[in-house]
């Protein structure tokens, strides 16, 4: 397999290929690997932190990790379910140290002052996020993330990995290491509760 | 199929809903419970929404922070003993079979020739006649050998070189090395050249 001539010719590659290319120590193939995952890892990272330079570090451990590991990354399995599982694993771990799933999107409930407030308040409009009114609508966007924010750390990564991300049941059991039937529960339970907040933040 | 409640929908059957599976039953339920519909109505929505959600962008500088940390390891040359290491046992045991045949035939070859030496007379009778003069002759050629040998200008300082025996062992040590350098040189070169090729 040669290495390719030209940066197009990258994605003739599948991500196993580019992955041994890597191993044979060629950096570029390091860089698009990144290229590859930064947006989809990000994406997930941020709307499970909500806190864009939270999201930076969490992400930049995630691909280091990953790629300090390659090694130990078995082809037979789909490169994107290992990025995935790590960057999952990482997340859930900060959240669970940090607590951080208890915030609430108009800021920290140990906020003691209103600038602390503020200061803790989610972002749910940052400038990096394209407007969704193009599709579905920027206020229905704002109440689905803001809803999501409030589930569980479990639910909002099953939840984001089936829908926004378009995983399968089984791919998300293999990311999460969980049964398939805890996965299909924790979907369940999250639409359940989304649904009761959407309806929430339309009564308010 | 399990459910919540037994006069609406399970959530499975919100899920068969969610991929556009309408199956009679479930069409029928929806017609008459408002609830269910509601749910179904959100679940549709809340699914567009996430599924509209835009991938969003990290900092410019990501990869060049990432590649700042990671290690990236360069592969070792192949060595003669990985090399060995790597042979499938199909191969170890294909080289042990050709091993144990050269083996084999070696020792009845120099046994076949230590028995004619021992017996020309003998070894000779069993030559065919028309090629038992043509072997009389190889024979008495060998014999001469030495003598001819012998008479070569070159002789007489390869014999004084090996006149003793701390020279012949001298001599030989420096060919021994001479023949395990060049066999190492030799390898390496092969090593080398399979190394560079193109992957």
């Amino acid at each position: 397999m040669a290495e390719p001539a030209k940066h197009q010719d990258w994605s003739a590659l599948t991500d196993q290929e580019v992955a041994r290319l890597a191993l044979e120590g060629r950096e570029a193939a390091y860089r698009e690997l990144i290229n590859r995952y930064q947006r989809p890892v990000y994406s997930l990272v941020y709307r499970m932190v909500r806190n864009q330079e939270l999201a930076e570090d969490l992400t930049q451990e995630t691909f280091i990790k990953v790629l300090n590991a390659l090694e130990s990354y078995r082809p037979e399995y789909k490169f994107s379910s290992w990025i995935f599982k790590i960057a999952n694993n990482a997340t859930i771990d900060h959240l669970r140290r940090r607590r951080l799933d208890t915030v609430s999107i108009h800021g920290s409930a140990h906020a003691d002052s209103s600038e602390a407030i503020a200061a803790s308040a989610i972002q749910v409009s940052d400038e990096r996020e394209s407007p969704l009114d193009e599709v579905v609508g920027r206020e229905l966007g704002e109440q689905i993330s803001a809803a999501v924010a409030k589930l569980r750390p479990e639910y909002r990564s099953c939840i984001l990995l089936r829908h926004v991300e378009g995983r399968t049941y089984e791919e998300i059991a293999e990311i999460m290491d969980l049964p398939l039937g805890t996965v299909k529960t924790y979907i369940h339970r999250a639409r359940n509760e989304l649904r009761e907040l959407l309806e929430e933040f339309r009564q308010d | 199929m399990s459910r919540a409640e037994p006069h609406h929908l399970a959530d499975d059957d919100f899920d068969a809903l969610l991929s556009g599976v309408v199956a009679p039953g479930l069409a029928s339920h929806l017609e008459h419970c408002s609830t269910c519909r509601q749910s179904a109505r959100l679940d549709a929505e809340i699914v567009t929404a996430l599924e509209a959600l835009p991938p969003l962008l990290p900092s410019p500088d990501l990869a060049d922070r990432v590649m700042r940390q990671v290690i990236i390891r360069r592969p070792a040359p192949p060595t003669v003993a990985a090399e060995s290491l790597e042979r499938t046992p199909r191969e170890v045991a294909a080289q042990r079979r050709l091993l144990v045949a050269g083996i084999s035939f070696g020792g009845m070859v120099t046994a076949v020739l230590g028995w004619a030496l021992a017996f020309p007379g003998e070894a000779l009778r069993w030559i065919n006649p028309n090629l038992r003069q043509g072997v009389e002759s190889l024979w008495a050629g060998l014999q001469q050998l030495p003598t001819e040998l012998s008479s070569q200008a070159w002789h007489l300082p390869f014999a004084d070189t090996l006149a003793t025996p701390s020279r012949v062992v001298v001599a030989v040590g420096l060919a021994g090395v001479f023949y395990v350098g060049a066999l190492v040189g030799f390898r390496h070169l092969l090593t080398e050249s399979a190394h560079d090729a193109p992957a």
